[in-house]
């Protein structure tokens, strides 16, 4: 780049009180770029992101400094004031979550049009709304006008992303900052909104800083690349090279964790993401490296490598270690047993509100006269998006909820239990761990029964006295695989089970489902959006669409030859990583 | 930390009313009820730290005996109203049926009738005396507490832990127990700081009326009844009642604030 770098940031830090959270983060952005900052939960880079518009909480203070172009003043440490001539008109931001991101009660229209008459872009209201309108348009929105006069509840989540895309793009900035712009969205619905942040920033000459903890999108969308640990940068370079030739050990153990690919498997993390005021001294991965030793106590500086990258490791790797895969488990042929659970066209009709008093009531079908069958020793996912009816059939399969019309039914003696998505709403807050691994026991739980299951999900035994917050993510997935586990079911529901969870433990708590179900013949259910997760957990997939099956089979033929077009679109909507090298010419 | 700071103040001032009260059933300056025709209206300083009343009886030890009054009063009525309330919000929380409305509507006709009307009818049935006051006072807060307990308990039935408490085959009255009320408990003792200040205040109206705590027994009220007549000659006789009474009141109401603050994660990062 022979141009002065549009974003130049240098020594960035971020406290909480004394408690240090970012640490150190230097880098630099061209015009045009897309950086992207790859890191699990805890690893500061949301911070950043925040730290850069001057937009964290109270109690927060960041120390350093960000020169953008064409700023007079440090964005670190300016007045909000100055800050508000920045935000919105020089660098836009996409968040998370596009529901709490636009004004529930106003327009998208009008919302879009006040980012312009705000910063003076179209003084005129009527020439700020067509303009919107226009915006609308090109960020592909079906009826622009339409959605402009709609209100944020009446959209899709993909289409309120759209809005908030179009306002911070309505100023036409330099930099746009995407903090997990599309984790809430459906994998097709997150392919078309890359496509449009790529094709966008491509045309604009738009710099993007584009936050996310998914590795194979990343490589996507990006040119280069910062890995985050611990608040501090670990490494960066050109994507292509860290993610397929990685020099530091994180990202080495990163790709390795999140490898589902047929053929392999994956390895996670030891350890969990430390909480920030819990960092080792010196290298902050040291507690977690398979190569640490004594040297490692010491902080290693970040230096360049010989491939335009930066590294902060005594021990880089060189990239050989990378490629070779571990074979997955070898598994002793699972003989499909005897039917556990036979479930009938079950159909679920949800009543809508009425519109008008006395109208006729509009029903709502989440599911269709949907059939399966579950044997003993069996996996079988089910696979869809948002809609697509695949939590409501886990409800009525584990009779949680009633169906409108079919029938569930069980063999004799089969228990059925369910481990949920999310790990922290699934355990109640205020019981011990060894009351809720006893839950379903009723009265019947010794001790013994207790850590007995606590050590089969890989939990040490001292754990039955604490109480749910005091454990990770993954921690608290396996009390409730535990829990799940102890009136010894049949069959195993999992909606969503690794989800809420980071990168470097999912492959942990995929590895207990599939030991405890293989040991003990149990049936195993799987809902769930990630292709990758159910391709690595089942033997038999069901895709699902609008409370439909649309496609179903042993999981290495639909994925080798996908006889729905829904599925094939599902397929291809998945970034993968060697795909993305493949695909990209820069 | 500015909840730290009202969680404090409504602290002090509701342990400075407690420790009267407690206080007063050991001690008191003089006899609250012994009249006094020599010291009557006698000025505050000298051997009565707040003076006397028209009778001559020490207005400092009646108005620690009044707290001990308000005190038995507001615990008792709030008592009652979270024993009402509480289940009652629960049931209708975990029904979303018919019970859950049936119970909101009577909620809902309590609320809308006149806590004085209330208290008049039930005085002049039952007559004036302080379990009247109470009685009433507890019937008209028990809707609040239904009301939260309800809201509470929605959110509790709509988390994961209870379908799992589902699956287990835990019975309703086990669910309720095991899970329900102690995740409600926070907006519950919330709700008693809140109540405890409106029955402080109901108690001292009440009383002012003549339908509560009946003479010679000392309450914030009736004292503040008593010295309505000689507002313009004696005004700071009813200066005490009245400062007593504002400060319990404050008192809660901070410290239920606070109590908010601290319980609410919602709240986390607004303060």
């Amino acid at each position: 780049m022979t141009t002065a770098p549009l974003l130049e940031v240098t020594g960035l830090g971020v406290d909480a009180g004394a408690v240090p959270l970012v640490r150190d983060v230097s880098f630099s952005l061209a015009r045009g770029e897309r950086l992207g900052v790859i890191g699990e939960s805890g690893s500061g880079k949301t911070l950043t992101a925040l730290a850069l518009l001057g937009l964290l909480d109270d109690g927060l203070r960041a120390t350093g400094s960000a020169r953008l172009d064409g700023v007079p003043f440090d964005l670190v440490g300016a007045s909000d004031r100055d800050l508000s001539t920045v935000r919105g008109r020089l660098a836009g931001m996409v968040f998370q979550e596009p529901m709490t991101a636009l004004n529930p009660v106003m327009r998208v229209g009008p919302q879009i049009a006040e980012t312009l008459r705000l910063h003076g872009t179209r003084t005129e209201r009527a020439a700020a709304r067509a303009t919107a309108v226009d915006l609308l348009d090109r960020l592909r929105l079906p009826d622009p006008a339409r959605a402009a006069r709609a209100h944020p509840h009446q959209l899709s989540g993909g289409q309120r992303q759209r809005g908030v895309l179009g306002i911070a793009l309505a100023n036409d900035p330099a930099l746009l900052i995407c903090d997990e712009p599309t984790t809430a969205l459906d994998v097709t619905v997150q392919k078309d909104i890359v496509d449009l942040i790529t094709g966008l920033s491509a045309e604009r000459d738009t710099a993007v800083l584009y936050i996310s903890h998914d590795l194979a999108l990343v490589a996507s969308v990006c040119h280069r690349v910062l890995v985050m640990y611990g608040g501090r940068i670990v490494e960066s370079g050109p994507v292509r090279q860290v993610l397929s030739r990685p020099a530091h050990p994180y990202t080495e153990a990163l790709l390795a964790a999140c490898d589902l690919s047929p053929g392999a498997r994956p390895k996670a993390i030891p350890g969990t993401v430390p909480a920030p005021g819990a960092l080792p001294e010196g290298c902050v991965f040291r507690d977690r490296c398979a190569y640490a030793d004594d040297a490692c106590a010491v902080r290693p500086e970040r230096v360049a490598d010989a491939s335009g990258g930066t590294v902060a490791c005594w021990h880089p790797r060189t990239g050989a270690a990378a490629t070779e895969a571990t074979p997955p488990p070898v598994e002793a042929p699972r003989e499909a047993g005897r039917v556990l659970l036979t479930a009938r066209k079950l159909t679920r009709r949800y009543a809508r509100p009425r519109t008008r008093p006395f109208a006729p009531r509009a029903h709502f079908t989440a599911l269709e006269e949907v059939g399966l069958e579950l044997r003993a020793g069996r996996r079988l996912g089910v696979v869809g998006e948002s809609g697509s009816g695949k939590t409501t059939l886990l409800r009525l399969l584990a009779g949680l909820d009633r169906p409108t019309a079919g029938t569930v039914e069980t063999a004799d003696g089969v228990g059925l239990q369910v481990v949920f998505q999310d790990p922290m709403g699934s355990l109640d807050p205020r019981m011990r761990v060894r009351d809720i691994v006893a839950e379903p026991l009723r009265g019947a739980a010794s001790p013994g029964r207790v850590a007995e299951l606590l050590t089969a999900v890989g939990l040490p035994a001292d754990a039955a006295a604490r109480y749910p917050h005091q454990f990770s993510g993954g921690q608290r997935q396996r009390i409730a695989i535990a829990r799940a586990l102890a009136p010894k079911p049949s069959v195993l529901f999992a909606d969503e089970p690794v989800s809420a969870l980071d990168v470097s433990v999912r492959a942990q708590i995929l590895d207990v489902l599939r030991g405890v179900t293989g040991e003990r013949g149990m049936g195993l259910c799987v809902v769930s959006h990630d292709l990758g997760v159910i391709r690595y957990l089942c033997d038999d997939v069901m895709v699902m669409r609008g409370g439909r099956v649309v496609e179903r089979g042993p999981v290495a033929d639909v994925w080798s030859a996908p006889q729905h077009p829904y599925t094939e679109q599902l397929l291809n909507a998945v970034p993968v990583l060697g795909r993305s090298f493949s695909g990209k010419g820069s | 930390m500015r909840h730290r700071a009202t969680l404090t103040a409504g602290g002090a001032l509701v342990v400075l009313v407690l420790a009267a009260a407690l206080l007063s059933l050991v001690w008191t300056p003089y006899d609250p009820m012994h009249v006094d025709a020599a010291h009557r209206l006698a000025a505050p300083g000298g051997g009565h730290l707040l003076g006397t009343d028209q009778f001559g009886r020490d207005v400092a030890s009646r108005l620690m005996t009044g707290a001990r009054t308000t005190v038995f009063v507001g615990v008792v009525a709030v008592g009652f109203a979270v024993f009402l309330g509480v289940p009652a919000g629960i049931a209708a929380g975990m029904s979303d049926g018919a019970l859950g409305a049936l119970v909101m509507r009577v909620g809902d006709f309590l609320l809308a009738f006149p806590a004085l009307l209330l208290a008049i009818m039930l005085a002049a049935v039952y007559g004036t005396s302080t379990l009247t006051a109470m009685t009433a006072i507890g019937i008209a807060s028990a809707p609040g507490f239904a009301r939260v307990s309800r809201a509470a308990t929605l959110r509790v039935m709509a988390a994961e832990y209870i379908d799992a408490a589902r699956l287990a085959r835990r019975s309703r009255t086990a669910i309720a127990w095991r899970h329900v009320l102690p995740n409600i408990r926070d907006v519950v003792i919330v709700q008693v700081s809140v109540a405890f200040a409106t029955a402080v205040l109901a108690e001292a109206a009440l009383s002012y009326l003549g339908l509560g705590t009946p003479p010679p027994t000392p309450s914030w009220g009736r004292m503040l009844l008593d010295s309505q007549e000689l507002l313009f000659s004696e005004p700071e006789l009813c200066l005490w009642p009245g400062l007593a009474v504002a400060a319990a009141v404050l008192g809660l109401n901070l410290f239920g604030d606070g109590l908010r603050d601290r319980f609410d994660p919602t709240l986390e990062g607004v303060r």
